[in-house]
């Protein structure tokens, strides 16, 4: 009879792991939506600029943080965290954000190449996630936009790797929206 | 005959396990979203078959706010994101073009300003107060008018994640940026962006043009419809 039981018991627990399905909580994809960078204002940045109250900072993010923001990593292209702080009474607008190095100046891409670099796959599975990843990469990336008194913009730079070097430079231009002018930003920096 | 029943017996009780680990296992966590999907891949329609983006804007029979003629510049493309897949060719036009055209005729008709000039300048993103006095010389007109299109992109989103099938939600998003500056002295008179999105569910599993072309259009259109409202409410107004 005890064994009996225990065969019982063995059997069910067998059949369990057997049915059950990868459980969507592992599916690094679905649980990278509700990550997000962390908020931070320009001015705690590794690397920053300020003139006339409005700060721009950015840092490199490796592997693990790509993995927990976008679902998985990417090696083709570095992953810049970029913050921009207005703290002046006026309205002002992100114009231009670029990198250069060694002389070239190199502009992010298309989101799409990031989404064909990083491949989430085919099949029913490949198309999910492939929707959750662009609509990560959408709603992550840095965007020309308006940037309100007070107010901190911050999202993510995608930089193909292999277009420029260890120590690069990123440059911003934010428009002042009361007369027609700019201030330029450059700010070093250096990949892990 | 003794070890023959026992054997029976527990294929049979392994058979009742299998069963009934089957029954109870949905109650250990949501099964992934993606079992039992069938979607096609989205592919660029063919040349003769891609959508419109053109429109007739609703005309307006109001006063000028503006007494002077503006010059409207080329809309730049400032998006990270093609509208699907890296490519615009979902549509008959190309999207930055076709937007450019609708950003010219639907201020021309919205009656903000006496007269409308399309200027065909692209203009860079460091485009100086000089250089902007300059072209509005060479060009006869009192007031530029500065765009930038942010987003005109679609988007898909699983409806309910954790429920089998195909059920997405498609978004249409369009986005831009305008400014009013007056040329002589570089005065920006009006700034703001605007954004619109539409969607519609998809269950076939495959996207056709009309899953998005009526979106696409109904979105631009509120875009521009909200952009003209705000430069009537908002719009900085010259002193002589």
């Amino acid at each position: 009879m005890i064994k009996r039981i225990a065969i019982l018991f063995l059997a069910a627990a067998t059949s369990w792991v057997a049915a059950t399905p990868m459980a969507a909580a592992d599916d690094k994809f679905l649980e990278s939506m509700s990550q997000q960078l962390r908020f931070r204002e320009a001015q705690s940045y590794k690397y920053k600029a300020s003139q006339r109250d409005i700060s721009v900072g950015v840092e490199v993010f490796g592997k693990k943080v790509q993995r927990r923001i976008i679902g998985n990593r990417t090696g083709s292209f570095v992953t810049l965290d970029v913050a921009i702080t207005n703290d002046t009474q006026i309205r002002v607008h992100l114009n231009d954000i670029y990198v250069t190095s060694g002389g070239k100046i190199v502009r992010q891409e298309d989101l799409h190449e990031v989404v064909r670099k990083i491949d989430p796959g085919g099949g029913g599975k490949g198309n999910l996630h492939m929707s959750i990843l662009r609509m990560n990469l959408f709603g992550k990336s840095l965007q020309n936009g308006v940037i309100e008194p007070g107010e901190t913009v911050q999202g993510i730079v995608f930089i193909r790797k292999k277009h420029i070097g260890k120590k690069a430079e990123l440059h911003v231009r934010i428009q002042n929206l009361k007369r027609l002018a700019y201030l330029e930003y450059k700010i070093p920096f250096s990949q892990k | 005959m003794l070890r023959k029943r026992s054997l029976i017996s527990t294929v049979f009780l392994c058979l009742v396990a299998f069963v009934a680990s089957l029954v109870v296992q949905p109650l250990a966590g949501p099964a992934p979203a993606y079992a039992g999907e069938k979607v096609k891949k989205i592919k660029v329609p063919k040349k003769d078959k891609r959508p419109s983006l053109s429109y007739r804007p609703n005309a307006n029979r109001g006063q000028p706010k503006y007494s002077g003629t503006v010059g409207i510049l080329t809309l730049r493309d400032a998006r990270v994101m093609k509208f699907f897949a890296g490519t615009d060719d979902f549509f008959a036009e190309q999207a930055p073009k076709a937007l450019a055209d609708i950003l010219y005729f639907e201020l021309k008709s919205s009656r903000l300003f006496r007269k409308v000039k399309r200027i065909e300048v692209t203009p860079s993103s460091d485009l100086s107060a000089e250089g902007l006095r300059k072209l509005a010389q060479q060009n006869n007109v009192d007031l530029v008018f500065l765009s930038d299109l942010q987003v005109f992109n679609m988007l898909r989103e699983k409806m309910v994640m954790h429920k089998n099938g195909v059920d997405y939600k498609i978004m249409v998003r369009f986005g831009l940026f305008g400014q009013l500056i007056d040329p002589k002295n570089s005065r920006i008179l009006w700034a703001e962006q605007v954004a619109r999105e539409f969607s519609a569910v998809n269950t076939t599993g495959k996207i056709k043009s009309y899953d998005y072309s009526g979106n696409a259009i109904k979105a631009v259109r509120a875009g521009f419809d909200d952009l003209k409202k705000y430069i009537r409410a908002t719009g900085l107004e010259m002193r002589s």
